[in-house]
């Protein structure tokens, strides 16, 4: 019996090869797909994600190329405008004020442009700082383990029990108040989540043969957390990156809305949604709702894609 | 459990220390005194000052007194710039403001929350579930600089309902604005946490055990279910409330209702180091005290943590 299946499996597979193409009944090469190109079909079939990815796309482009458009500098003050902008600065295509003029005459639009840049610099900035940072800190922290790690981490439990806004609005208040300072503030405290989970997911990758493999071979600790491990965690960082950006630009603009971030004449969104909340009575809700349109729909396309690829890249979780 | 809160303390007051030196340094780290004007001071008068001030002392100095003030009699020091006040006045004047309506936004946050991500869990899939989640994720992408300005924008200017800023003592119609825009955005993410975790437990076995005995529903979710599905709630609580500390600055700042926040600010315009690095040291030992109490209240209710 057992030799008869014998015979049978030998003559049946006696060339693999050709029973394969047999099956595929074609005769191109059959192309493997990689998890990133599998993640690729998961989010593009996630309509909202995609939605959101046009939409940053296109806040993008106007935050770049808006100025070009504009017919006025962001700085340029229309003094015949000045206070008078509730019935002479509404928008309207015919004077080039697309979105009206703000209380002291200045071009909407233009400023407009100006603080969506401001809010996507910022998030990229944290987001770039959080990912370098965040995942070398987090992979050595969980991939040497013991002692190091642990003092590691809780520095970090220590960093994040301190409130951040009030300590960064403490370093803007002696060092001054300047861009480069904000940017300091906001990359200080980004990487802190990024931290924590790259270590839980280095934790896991630690114990996986490949690594176990490396050890083996003799591969130095440094090299194998960035050959190794960090490749592995490339797909939860990217994920988070993404979903910690709209906080930080939420920070980026609450401090600003105080007055204590972005100064003039430089302006972001938050100080622009501060500038029309101040005005909001005196019948120039404009100066309020394009930056805030602006504002909004950026964090909830960044919200979008974040959870977009959270299920292309990490179906598991949720 | 004991150990477990001995250890928690063992974290958190160095944790507190380090703030509070790290803010000293910062100070130092600043260029020019904090009298330091247009118009120099006669050298004399500026010696008094500093004298009265304690800026005559080596830094070293300052910093231990200033630590030793802090730690056993809760003492701040003087305002720089209100000079007939001590930040204790200030942080006295303002923060039984801010305590009352951040405690009513907390509770607002945690009963509403928690009865919206119920009623959505129940009723999965239902128009009540949808609406539910739409309003969640829209309230939390909402900040509340932006919520604040909404709330007066139609309550105050458009209906006429509410009064658009400041205090009175706390009257009801100066409270409401304020709990609103504090609580939506933490209300919407407890109502989305407690919505899965109470999935999670609907789907679990001792629920169909309870359902199979034949016990009504409203029994089973309130006896049953809604204490495991409570635990994700809870852990979130701590970062909550640290938002809610944040948060208050902006609302103190938009409705004007005198609280720390609106200090801190005028003090940060007025570079006034000393009620900020008093009302930053009190947020923080607020901030890990909550979180104290939070994590032991957690791993007194869960059994499954071990400390």
């Amino acid at each position: 019996m057992a030799q008869v299946r014998d015979n049978l499996d030998t003559q049946k597979h006696a060339t693999p090869q050709a029973d394969i193409m047999d099956l595929s009944g074609t005769d191109h090469e059959i192309k493997g797909r990689s998890l990133w190109a599998d993640a690729r079909t998961r989010f593009f079939r996630n309509r909202a994600a995609v939605l959101g990815l046009v939409v940053l796309i296109l806040v993008a482009l106007f935050a770049t190329f808006g100025g070009l458009i504009a017919q006025y500098e962001p700085q340029y003050v229309d003094f015949t405008l000045m206070g008078a902008n509730a019935y002479k600065g509404v928008p309207s295509i015919e004077t080039g004020h697309y979105f009206g003029t703000d209380v002291d005459g200045r071009d909407l639009f233009a400023r407009t442009v100006v603080g969506t840049r401001i809010s996507l610099l910022v998030g990229l900035v944290g987001a770039l700082v959080a990912v370098i940072v965040g995942t070398l800190y987090g992979a050595t922290a969980g991939y040497l383990g013991g002692k190091t790690d642990q003092i590691m981490m809780r520095f970090v439990d220590i960093l994040m029990s301190i409130p951040f806004m009030f300590v960064l609005i403490l370093m803007l208040v002696i060092f001054g108040r300047s861009i480069l300072m904000l940017f300091i503030g906001i990359g200080l405290i980004s990487w802190l989540d990024m931290a924590r989970i790259a270590r839980g997911q280095t934790l896991s990758i630690k114990g996986k043969e490949f690594v176990e493999a490396a050890v083996a071979t003799g591969v130095s600790p440094l090299r194998i957390i960035l050959r190794h491990v960090v490749p592995n965690l490339l797909g939860i960082v990217i994920v988070y990156a993404t979903l910690l950006v709209p906080g930080m630009i939420i920070f980026e603009s609450f401090i600003s809305y105080l007055g204590l971030g972005i100064q003039e004449p430089m302006t972001s969104l938050g100080a622009l949604i501060n500038g029309g909340t101040s005005q909001m009575n005196n019948g120039t809700l404009w100066m309020l709702l394009y930056p805030l349109f602006f504002f909004l729909i950026t964090l909830f396309a960044l919200f979008f894609v974040g959870d977009g690829l959270r299920d292309a890249l990490d179906p598991k979780d949720r | 459990m004991f150990s477990y809160i001995l250890r928690r303390l063992a974290v958190a007051v160095p944790t507190l220390l380090i703030l509070v030196v790290f803010s000293f340094v910062l100070m130092f780290a600043a260029p020019g005194g904090p009298f330091n004007s247009e118009r120099p001071l006669p050298p004399q008068i500026m010696q008094n000052i500093e004298a009265r001030y304690g800026l005559d002392q080596p830094y070293w100095k300052q910093m231990v007194d200033y630590v030793v003030n802090v730690v056993t009699r809760f003492d701040f020091g003087p305002s720089f710039q209100y000079r007939d006040r001590s930040v204790n006045d200030i942080i006295r004047q303002g923060f039984p403001v801010t305590l009352t309506y951040g405690l009513w936004s907390a509770l607002v946050a945690v009963i509403v929350g928690v009865a919206l991500g119920v009623v959505a869990a129940i009723r999965q899939n239902s128009w009540v579930d949808y609406s539910a989640v739409g309003i969640s994720i829209g309230a939390q992408a909402l900040p509340n600089f932006v919520m604040g300005p909404i709330l007066v924008l139609v309550f105050t200017l458009w209906l006429g309902w509410l009064p658009g800023g400041g205090w009175r003592g706390g009257q009801w119609e100066y409270v409401i604005l304020p709990v609103i825009a504090l609580s939506t955005s933490y209300m919407a993410s407890i109502a989305r946490i407690t919505r899965s975790s109470m999935l999670e437990v609907l789907n679990s076995n001792f629920i169909r055990t309870a359902m199979a005995k034949g016990l009504p529903m409203r029994r089973v979710i309130l006896r049953h279910a809604l204490k495991p599905a409570l635990l994700p709630v809870l852990s979130y609580l701590g970062p909550a409330i640290v938002g809610m500390i944040t948060g208050s600055v902006v609302v103190d700042v938009i409705f004007s209702t005198g609280g720390i926040g609106q200090f801190f600010v005028n003090s940060a315009f007025n570079r006034d180091y000393a009620v900020i690095m008093g009302i930053t040291i009190l947020v923080g030992a607020l901030t890990i005290g909550f979180n104290l109490l939070v994590d032991i209240l957690y791993a007194w209710i869960d059994p499954k943590i071990r400390y």
